[in-house]
């Protein structure tokens, strides 16, 4: 049984890096990642391990973190967001005429990258750069929805969003994303 | 339809959900034009890059 053989010190060891690191992503003062990651360890103590399979321990883990992660962001930010209202420097204007085509210049040209660039040490960082600068409330939307993995529905419950601002806050993270890795790796050409 | 509803719409999330009519005209557009066509392609590596990204922080098997 894996709850007889389970070295709960050498879980903890093992687990807590890459889980502080993913809950850093989304909760930005170090000590509410550090509470949810100590969360989930504690939680791990609790845990039946009879009904975990070996090879689902991270998963199970993961699990968890996602949900301690979700409930933090519910306490803490429900009916602060509303990212239709937040850009003063509106990315759009910089990006399209008034007459809604794409300004000369900016438009990023087509990425060639063979694929397995794209899942190197060096692009993951540029990755975790490029999500780090994005706008603080967008950045909160993008991350629920792509690394929690939460549905839209979901998000706007919790974060006190109404559709159109899930659709903004979604729409600029992923229009400045493009933006940032266009030019930081690959090379800023425009179309 | 514009570049910069066609651009909201894509990234947005909306064109997943959409009906078949507003598909077609997203489609239209792209065709007619390339920017939004690159933009396009583009949006499909960030979001495959993105969930290598989320597997690489999760340690999870690469998709």
């Amino acid at each position: 049984m894996l709850a007889q053989k389970m070295d709960f010190e050498q879980l903890a060891r093992d687990f807590r890096p890459p889980m502080l690191r993913f809950a850093q992503l989304h909760l930005p003062r170090r000590e509410d990642a550090e509470d949810a990651v100590h969360d989930v360890l504690t939680a791990m103590l609790a845990t039946d391990w009879s009904k975990v399979s070996e090879g689902g321990i991270r998963t199970y883990l993961f699990g968890i973190l996602r949900h301690k992660i979700t409930d933090r962001l519910r306490h803490k930010y429900r009916g602060e967001i509303a990212c239709g209202e937040v850009f003063e420097d509106d990315l759009d204007d910089m990006l399209f005429t008034t007459r809604g085509h794409w300004s000369t210049g900016v438009a990023p040209g087509l990425w060639s990258s063979p694929d397995g660039q794209l899942e190197t040490e060096q692009f993951f960082a540029v990755v975790d750069l490029c999500v780090n600068r994005l706008p603080p409330k967008p950045a909160r939307v993008f991350s629920m929805r792509e690394f929690l993995e939460c549905e839209a529905g979901e998000i706007c419950n919790v974060l006190g969003l109404t559709q159109a601002d899930y659709w903004q806050c979604m729409s600029r993270a992923r229009k400045q994303l493009q933006l940032c890795l266009n030019q930081r790796w690959f090379g800023g050409r425009t179309s | 339809m514009t570049c910069k509803e066609y651009i909201f719409k894509l990234t947005s999330g909306q064109l997943v959900d959409a009906g078949l009519i507003e598909r077609f005209w997203a489609g239209q557009h792209r065709l007619m034009c390339r920017r939004c066509r690159t933009f396009t392609t583009n949006d499909e590596k960030r979001g495959k890059a993105v969930r290598a990204y989320r597997a690489h922080l999760d340690g999870a098997p690469k998709e």
